[in-house]
């Protein structure tokens, strides 16, 4: 990524963007309204409300007409000199608009008008000359800024997903579900097996053994136990795309002090930005309220400025336990500096004609010069640059959110697994053996009547007993999973043949995304033919592609939640998507297959 | 048409449970033309000689489930029945997100297949769906 403001030397082309201008004009209104309520004209206070108002709005229209006559003549590009003449035809109708407006509100007297305007002029200037093309710059950035931001999380969620997995306490969340639905389930098999057991009476007739054993089958409560899993596994929570966003600013806010010790110790802001800010911040007030004599002696105070900029650069480089407390501080001892200087002329000064407004330079200006400088800390190319190629460690509360989400996505998945089992192999087989208790008590026949009871004891017994599977290979186990849709589609199968006999446990979850994609690309896409391919990429990863003709494309977002989409996150942490060519539909997913917990 | 009458095939993964409902229609005189665990051979069978109504598990393990083997027979053969045995109380519970089944399809939780006549009644209903 290029420099936010590379050199006038490159001659470089900006996107006119004006949506972060209309930000600067509302933030650019409130602090001299603040200044004007409390300082200026604190008996007029409606008239500056007023006169605010009606300027920002003139603002706006202006901002909008110079955007649309721009869109208008097809110019979405320029250079500095474009943006000066823009940041001019801006500031000058602003400064116009706003000595009209003061002047009719009673703000200020006719003969105050001259002066009001000259004595502005040169702060419409700093607006038109800087603020404004930075506004437009970084507005034509802002989508870059912003997909840097995603990518920085997504990079960070599915490494701390890694990290989760294989920890210690993920495997005892394993551990303990299994546990825990495996023990219910043989709790409740046991209880049936038990009642079946004391409520069979060889001495009465077969039709009325029948008729107690279908009563205890009936009732039996594994049928609810299999819904309770298959509820658990249903639920969720749909997220909306303001929601999704939402999700991205928050995890930044949580994120935002790693984010910023990371990137200032990788790449500290240079010490002229902290000047120039500084210098372009304290300007207006400068020129509001100190006199010529009075700025010149203020002019070394930028000297300190850059000489304590420095300082923080060197801090930061250098590095050690307390670098960002040292810089956290000088960073604030900057923004103190107005109010530094004021009251040190107020001792050795006695006769300043004015001063700022205390309120701001003791509060709102070192507070909003501090969040402003960690903010243009994280934005800038080379720290955004630092976290492409870095990993950072998620905080405590990103740390605690992603843990939820894998936690659920597994228990989600598990109790989808347990009550498919539940559903195929015991539910299935108590219906089938009523059935063929039934029949034999129909007929009076003592011996299937007595091999289907033997059937019955047999599941119950150990109704767990089909639910452990042995590993096989990645091979065997995607054909394991494709081979049965043969027949209702065509399915062509690729994989690369050094990971053909990879056999761990990680090989069956593979095994029930590959499922996921497929049964989801049949059912909701209505495909005929699939083709799935298996290649290795960096170690320990695979990726793996499944293409598909779907008439009913899926939705083109990640974002789709449900038990499949939840399958593949666990499953790959996050790292999968689906893509629209043309008549065919791409999911693509990469996955640690090759590690070891 | 009587269900006696009817070609039925039965599709169920479980070999226990395929063997008994296999017992039990047949034991209702009904011609149970073809029995498998495999969805490709259900698909290849109704292929060759269409039968009338297929009896299908929804839950088939890896792969297809009933309700895709069903959309895809009424695919081929527009006008067979279809009979669902699901061991759910309701399909659209267990699954929200699967295909709807095809028209004119039953469903049969499969507890209250201990009544056989129950079973033999969706099957001869089934029957009745016209393509």
């Amino acid at each position: 990524m290029r420099s936010i403001f590379p050199p006038v030397k490159s001659k470089p082309s900006f996107n006119l963007d004006f949506s972060i201008v209309y930000v600067g004009i509302i933030f650019l209104e409130l602090s001299i309204a603040g200044t004007e309520l409390f300082k200026l004209y604190p008996d007029k206070k409606f008239e500056v409300v007023i006169v605010r108002a009606i300027h920002t709005i003139l603002l706006f229209a202006f901002v909008y007409l110079a955007h649309i006559t721009l869109r208008i003549r097809e110019r979405n590009k320029t250079g500095y000199v474009g943006l000066s003449l823009i940041g001019l035809s801006l500031a000058i109708p602003s400064l116009l608009s706003r000595v009209l407006l003061m002047e009719n509100f009673g703000l200020i007297s006719d003969s105050q008008t001259n002066k009001y305007f000259f004595e502005q002029i040169l702060i419409s200037i700093v607006h038109a000359f800087f603020w404004i093309p930075v506004a437009i710059i970084l507005g034509g950035q802002r989508n870059k800024i912003i997909e840097a931001f995603r990518e920085y999380e997504a990079r960070l969620i599915v490494s701390e997903r890694i990290n989760i997995r294989k920890s210690d306490n993920f495997f005892e969340l394993k551990q303990e579900v299994d546990q825990t639905v495996r023990g219910e389930l043989i709790l409740q098999a046991n209880n049936l097996l038990h009642n079946l057991t004391y409520g069979d009476d060889k001495k009465l007739s077969l039709k009325e053994r029948n008729e107690i054993i279908q009563r205890y089958l009936k009732e039996n409560t594994l049928r609810e136990f299999s819904q309770r899993l298959n509820q658990k596994s249903e639920a969720g929570e749909s997220n909306s795309k303001f929601e999704e966003g939402m999700r991205s600013l928050n995890l930044i806010r949580k994120q935002f002090n790693i984010l910023y010790n990371f990137t200032a110790r990788k790449a500290p802001v240079p010490a002229w930005v902290y000047t120039l800010l500084s210098f372009f911040l304290i300007l207006p007030n400068y020129i509001n309220f100190y006199t010529a004599l009075e700025v010149i002696i203020c002019l070394p105070g930028f000297l300190v400025i850059h000489l304590v900029a420095l300082q923080i650069n060197r801090i930061l480089r250098r590095g050690g336990k307390y670098a960002i407390l040292q810089t956290n501080l000088l960073t604030l001892l900057i923004g103190y500096l107005p109010f530094i200087e004021i009251s040190i002329f107020s001792v050795f000064l006695p006769n300043l004609t004015e001063s700022f407004p205390t309120v701001i330079s003791a509060f709102f200006y070192p507070i909003g010069f501090f969040v402003y400088m960690r903010f243009i800390q994280i934005i800038q190319p080379a720290a955004i640059n630092a976290i492409q190629g870095d990993e950072i460690y998620a905080s405590p509360a990103l740390n605690l959110a992603i843990l939820k989400i894998v936690n659920d996505e597994f228990r989600q998945s598990e109790s989808h697994q347990w009550a498919t089992y539940t559903h195929g192999k015991i539910l299935t087989r108590l219906a089938a053996t009523s059935l063929k208790l039934e029949q034999a008590s129909a007929k009076n026949d003592v011996e299937n009547f007595e091999l289907g009871l033997e059937n019955l004891k047999y599941i119950l017994e150990n109704p767990t007993r089909e639910f452990e599977q042995n590993n096989v290979c990645l091979k065997a186990e995607i054909s394991s999973r494709l081979d049965p849709w043969e027949g209702l589609i065509g399915i062509t199968f690729k994989i690369d043949p050094a990971l053909e006999d990879i056999t761990n446990e990680r090989v069956k979850d593979l095994g029930e995304a590959v499922e996921e994609i497929i049964s989801n690309s049949v059912r909701h896409g209505g495909s005929q033919n699939i083709s799935i391919n298996i290649t290795a990429a960096s170690h320990p990863d695979i990726k793996v592609r499944v293409e598909d003709d779907a008439t009913n494309p899926l939705p083109l977002v990640t974002s789709r939640i449900g038990l499949g989409t939840k399958i593949l996150n666990l499953v790959s942490d996050g790292r999968w998507s689906i893509s629209r060519n043309g008549a065919k539909t791409t999911v693509d997913l990469t996955m640690s297959l090759l590690e070891s917990r | 048409m009587s269900a006696t009458k009817l070609k039925v095939m039965l599709v169920e993964d479980d070999d226990f449970t395929r063997s008994t409902v296999k017992s039990a229609l047949e034991g209702q005189g009904l011609n149970i033309v073809y029995d498998t665990a495999f969805v490709k051979d259900g698909v290849e069978f109704a292929k060759k000689n269409r039968p009338d109504v297929a009896v299908l598990d929804y839950n088939l393990g890896k792969g297809p489930n009933g309700i895709d083997l069903a959309n895809q027979l009424r695919r081929m053969q527009p006008s067979i029945g279809i009979v669902l045995l699901t061991a759910f109380l309701n399909p659209a519970e267990l699954d929200t997100k699967i295909a709807q089944l095809p028209a004119g399809s039953r469903y049969l939780v499969k507890h209250s297949v201990s009544n056989i006549k129950v079973l033999v009644k969706e099957i001869a209903e089934s029957a009745k769906h016209k393509a």
